[in-house]
């Protein structure tokens, strides 16, 4: 056994660091690194943050799981969550959808003019895309989705509506699931993957309010006409390409070090804090309360650890990947709510009151991280593929 | 990066399986009824005989030399057979405090024989009214006489020596001796429990001790807690094994048992309680598999050592709760095993380091300013 990172692992995420450290000298930094505000590192767009994304590429750190002649390196998918841990461990907008998702897909499925038009340009961090696969009768239940695409002479016509479509008010391109068949033997067959500009005719992008600081978006698509090449792979079969893409993203999307830093936060917070007039790092309930979350946050550690290791032997982390999603987003909103407990009325405070702990910080996490246990496949979801993939009980249905 | 026990310490885990099966099964242990039943002689000696007494023990004692991450897989192995036996407080908890804090003569004198099975150490450390914090022990040493009551005393009847805690009356500092537990001046009574585990009351009444058995050590505290450390590791992992004994067992019994026409299993109220338990056990193992490498390395080790035990046993007690639920009526019954379970579970939670001693003690290597020995 062996807990250590391989020495060709290290070095890389030395090398990371070390960009990190030169980005950080910059007078974008602050922007760019923005641990305390959630959801900005990974859901806001400016100039900044896009130049950021096109220093990534300069420092060759995008596509590095790509085949070389796609511009990649070849390296084990889980290079591209090493970026993702340091990149989230100060804050800076990770390496998203196009890398993943997107790109491997389009580099085992796409056709030759996609891969020409999208790659290079991923590659170059200078195109940004939307996500269209919830709607507001498909959650969980994904593969019920209904968003019609009718054929329509060499292309097809989309009606219907999308929704939590995050980043589709700034997006260039749309990965969007639509429904072009209804009569087949199971709500598996039917789906096909489509590639199209998000400024389209006939999509209309309004805004969701959610109680955290982050947009997301209703999309409404009214006779939108999209060519046959558009698509993504074979038309009725898109299912199965979201499923493998989906088990990449749950690795490399759910990072460890965000908690980390939360916890580290909350501990630097009540070095200089009181309860009843005693410091509060001397007073036992404090210290019991922060000794259960330091060790529950080891064993999420030891969940992305898991995660690592099982990737880098070359299998896909399916369950670990699910325990990992699952006990670290749970964890990132028990030690928010603890945090504000041990804080006490005064961390019900927001940003810019003068009393607020931590420039109100802890009431703002509180109610980002909501988010974390139901995107990305809710807790529940993940119970469901524990259930089954690794303790192999019965499927509900 | 590699999380996989090794093929050596696979095969340390299936030789105790097969030992396990072959002198203790889950049958043995159901029928036990009180703590005066002491783990099968046979047992124990066949322990002895394929070499785990000496598991840890250094080569120039006699010992394997092995890690703590070999123990770590052995221990797992026992936990899940529920199969307690002298091995965790002699050859581990005994002999590493022997090693740390005695003379060389003392190391030379009792890790040989604690190593070859002819010594049985157990620890007398508990006192009622004390836990595992307090190092002002009621039991004094006085002018080479122990006097005094502790409890918990594990495995007394298979035990040839006590190592005894005590206050020295000379400097009021803890020390602790070693003594021999035949004789009349020291008295041995069982104390029935949660689990019909054996553990005693110990009575001194002027037990006389030769000063070459009496073990002094300036840091004799931070010391003692270090070894007390070591072996919490390999509780930890009896811990995991018995979390992940109870929850195949739960499994399995899902998987089978049918209500409302189908199995209990297809139920998310139950499977997702099963994915919560599998979640934490895999973590909880991982943990444990961490502390005990980084003990084998020579790194940083006591806090993963604490926040090891403390989540493996708060896992096997959750495990056993919701397993026990799981399993209906007949978790409830003495014919079945789930009982068996959620009794060690909460032995195991409780000793070798408690839930409320180790967040003290997590806190205060987490908190303060600390440095780490050993």
């Amino acid at each position: 056994m062996n807990f250590e990172f391989s020495e060709p692992e290290q070095r890389f995420i030395d090398r990371v660091r070390a960009f990190i450290a030169r980005e950080a000298e910059k007078n974008y930094a602050d922007e760019v690194m923005a641990p305390e505000r959630e959801a900005h590192s990974q859901l806001a767009d400016s100039p900044e943050r896009r130049e950021f994304c096109r220093q990534l590429a300069a420092e060759g750190l995008l596509g590095l799981s790509w085949p070389k002649e796609y511009g990649g390196q070849e390296l084990p998918g889980i290079y591209d969550y090493f970026v993702n841990e340091e990149l989230a461990a100060v804050g800076a907008p990770l390496i998203g959808k196009g890398i993943g998702i997107i790109g491997q897909t389009l580099i085992e499925k796409g056709t030759e003019k996609q891969k020409q038009y999208f790659l290079p340009k991923i590659l170059a961090g200078e195109i940004e895309f939307a996500l269209g696969y919830t709607e507001p009768g498909a959650g969980s239940d994904l593969a019920s989705l209904q968003l019609k695409a009718q054929r329509d002479g060499d292309g097809f016509r989309l009606n219907g509506q999308k929704t939590f479509n995050t980043s589709a008010h700034f997006a260039d391109w749309y990965w969007l699931a639509a429904r072009t068949d209804n009569s087949g033997p199971s709500k598996y067959h039917g789906i096909t993957l489509f590639l199209i500009p998000m400024d389209s005719k006939g999509i209309s992008v309004s805004e969701i309010e959610t109680m955290a600081c982050h947009r997301t978006n209703e999309v409404f698509f009214d006779d939108v006409r999209v060519s046959a090449a558009d698509v993504v792979g074979e038309v009725d079969k898109g299912w199965e390409l979201m499923c493998q893409a989906l088990d990449y993203e749950r690795f490399t999307l759910f990072t460890y070090s965000p908690l980390r830093l939360k916890f580290d936060a909350l501990v630097a917070t009540l070095r200089d804090w009181k309860v009843a007039g005693q410091a509060a790092l001397e007073t036992d309930h404090v210290r019991r309360k922060l000794a259960r979350l330091g060790s529950k946050l080891e064993v999420a550690k030891m969940h992305q650890r898991r995660v690592i290791c099982a990737a880098a032997e070359g299998r896909v982390p399916t369950v670990e990947s699910a325990m990992c999603k699952l006990y670290c987003t749970e964890l990132g909103q028990e030690i928010c709510d603890t945090a504000m407990d041990l804080l006490g009325p005064q961390a019900l405070l927001s940003e810019g009151v003068d009393e607020a702990p931590l420039d109100g910080r802890w009431e703002s996490a509180l109610r980002a991280t909501v988010v974390d246990t139901i995107g990305g496949g809710s807790s529940q979801v993940q119970k469901n593929i524990i259930s089954r993939r690794h303790l192999g009980l019965p499927n509900p249905n | 990066m590699d999380l996989r026990f090794s093929d050596e310490q696979l095969m340390l885990a299936d030789t105790i399986e097969s030992i396990c099966e072959q002198f203790y099964g889950l049958e043995r242990i159901r029928q036990k009824r009180s703590a005066d039943d002491s783990c099968p002689q046979e047992f124990w000696q066949a322990l002895v005989n394929a070499g785990f007494s000496g598991l840890v023990i250094d080569e120039e004692f006699g010992g394997a030399g092995l890690g703590l991450l070999d123990a770590v897989s052995v221990f797992q192995a026992l936990g899940r057979h529920l199969a307690s036996s002298p091995l965790l407080v002699s050859s581990l908890l005994a002999a590493r405090a022997i090693d740390i804090l005695a003379s060389s003569t003392q190391r030379r004198q009792w890790l040989p024989a604690i190593a070859s099975g002819d010594c049985v150490v157990s620890v007398a450390q508990l006192e009622a009214g004390c836990g595992y914090g307090s190092s002002s022990f009621i039991t004094t040493l006085k002018k080479g006489k122990l006097n005094g009551e502790k409890i918990l005393v594990p495995h007394a009847s298979l035990a040839t020596h006590l190592l005894v805690l005590a206050t020295d009356e000379d400097n009021e500092m803890p020390v602790c001796c070693l003594v021999d537990t035949r004789q009349s001046s020291l008295q041995v009574s069982p104390q029935d429990n949660i689990a019909c585990a054996e553990v005693s009351r110990v009575t001194m009444v002027d037990v006389a001790v030769e000063s070459e058995c009496i073990v002094y050590n300036d840091q004799f505290w931070s010391l003692w807690q270090s070894a007390m450390s070591y072996s919490a590791v390999a509780a930890a992992a009896e811990c995991n094994g018995g979390a992940q004994a109870m929850l195949s067992m739960t499994v399995e019994y899902a998987n089978n048992r049918i209500q409302f026409g189908k199995p209990i299993g297809a139920f998310q109220s139950l499977s997702h309680y099963m994915a919560e338990l599998a979640t934490e056990l895999e973590g909880s193992k991982t943990l444990n598999h961490q502390a005990a490498w980084a003990f084998d390395q020579g790194r940083d080790w006591h806090l993963l050592a604490a926040q090891s035990k403390l989540q493996a046993g708060d896992g096997f007690r959750r495990t056993t709760a919701v397993g026990t639920q799981i399993h209906g009526g007949l978790g409830f019954t003495r014919e079945a095993n789930p009982q068996l379970f959620f009794r060690h579970a909460k032995l195991q939670q409780l000793l070798m380091w408690d839930p409320c001693f180790l967040e003290q003690h997590i806190a205060s290597l987490m908190l303060d300013t600390r440095t780490e020995t050993q």
